[in-house]
């Protein structure tokens, strides 16, 4: 081994020395080295003086930072406290209830807006891919101005009626579009092109997506 | 020169325009049917009148009222691309034109041109529909004394 390479060595378990780094068996043999050997020892003064001088500026460094660093940590928590909210516990069990209910919405409001989203985006394209079963609807305004040409948008209603509505317009008047469910069993559908002058006027009803179970007298399903 | 070409030309138009002219005159047109109804909300339910024509009785709008009475049928004949207009009840007017027949498995199946416009003359709707022989479309909600009209449009060749 070359003494080029012993040095080397030396220096790394010097450096590892003044960082509190070697074991004890080591830290011991390198103590007596220094003590045997007056430029180690100096190599080693020289390295601690230069350990505790990167040490004190770091020191000061971080004091310098630190009200910043408090200023950062303090509005992180007001923020956090702002945005929490507190659950306010009621010794009524209904009000208890909604207070979780409400703390719960606002604290998932996030999940809750997205799964809406992702819900709505759901029955939309169920909607166009079942469009040739299901109703369009231009709900009429709550009141009709015939001075105004309303128009509708462009409806296309393709159902089980026969009639297939590629276009509507309303112009002076509103209207709506829609399918009427048969009165008579076993019947189609009609399609139905209503206009709507008045706001007393009914809002046409239009076909249930779900069937209607026959009642008895009392209301209950049979 | 220029001349003779010219007349070749028109020669040539005629011979390809003629046989469409001809096919277009000799189509038959559109047979419709239009069925009247007042539609009213009554006290007691004066229910569905029985002049009305079972094939509408199943279509009428029965969210738009109990009391149905019959008030007049007809038959209006539309030639292909020729508006024709037909009087209701309560003065407004329904115009139908006739556009085209659509190859269907089977029925047939017409294209129309349905407006529908009040009785002071303004456009009231617009609409283009396609129909299976046979089906019924309902236009109303126009006032006519104390309900609606309703009005059941067949069509057919």
């Amino acid at each position: 081994m070359s003494d080029e390479r012993l040095k080397g060595e030396r220096d790394e378990l010097l450096m590892a020395l003044i960082d509190r780094e070697l074991a004890p068996e080591q830290e011991l043999t390198m103590r007596a080295a220094i003590a045997a050997d007056p430029v180690l020892a100096r190599k080693a003064q020289a390295l601690t003086q230069l350990s505790e001088v990167m040490r004190a500026h770091q020191q000061r460094e971080l004091e310098e930072a630190q009200p910043a660093l408090d200023a950062i940590w303090h509005r992180i928590e007001r923020e956090l406290q702002r945005e929490a909210p507190r659950a306010v516990v009621s010794d009524a069990p209904g009000q208890r209830l909604r207070q979780a209910f409400a703390y719960w919405l606002t604290v998932y409001r996030g999940h809750l807006t997205t799964g809406l989203v992702a819900g709505v985006a759901a029955a939309a394209i169920t909607a166009f891919a079942m469009s040739g079963r299901q109703t369009q609807v231009v709900p009429p305004a709550e009141l009709a101005q015939p001075a105004l040409p309303t128009l509708t948008p462009q409806l296309r209603l393709v159902g089980a009626s026969g009639v297939d509505v590629e276009k509507t317009e309303f112009s002076n008047v509103e209207g709506s579009v829609y399918l009427q469910a048969p009165t008579t069993p076993g019947a189609s559908p009609t399609s139905v092109i209503w206009i709507v002058r008045h706001a007393t006027d009914c809002v046409p009803t239009t076909v249930p997506l779900t069937p209607t179970l026959p009642t008895n007298s009392n209301g209950e399903p049979i | 020169m220029i001349r003779i070409r010219a007349i070749h030309l028109a020669l040539l138009l005629m011979g390809v325009l003629a046989p469409v002219a001809a096919h277009a005159q000799s189509e038959p047109p559109a047979k419709c049917t239009l069925v009247e109804v007042l539609a009213s909300f009554q006290k007691p339910k004066g229910g569905v009148d029985p002049k009305i024509p079972a094939s509408v009785r199943s279509s009428l709008p029965t969210d738009q009222g109990d009391t149905f009475e019959f008030l007049a049928q007809r038959a209006v004949a539309a030639a292909r691309g020729k508006p024709v207009s037909a009087k209701l009840a309560n003065g407004d007017a329904l115009e139908l034109t006739y556009k085209e027949r659509l190859a269907g498995d089977g029925k047939a199946r017409l294209r129309m041109g349905v407006r529908l416009i009040d009785a002071s003359g303004r456009l009231a709707v617009e609409s283009i529909i396609v129909m299976e022989d046979g089906a019924f479309v309902i236009y109303g909600g126009s006032i006519h004394k104390n309900g609606k009209l309703v009005v059941a449009l067949s069509c057919t060749l």
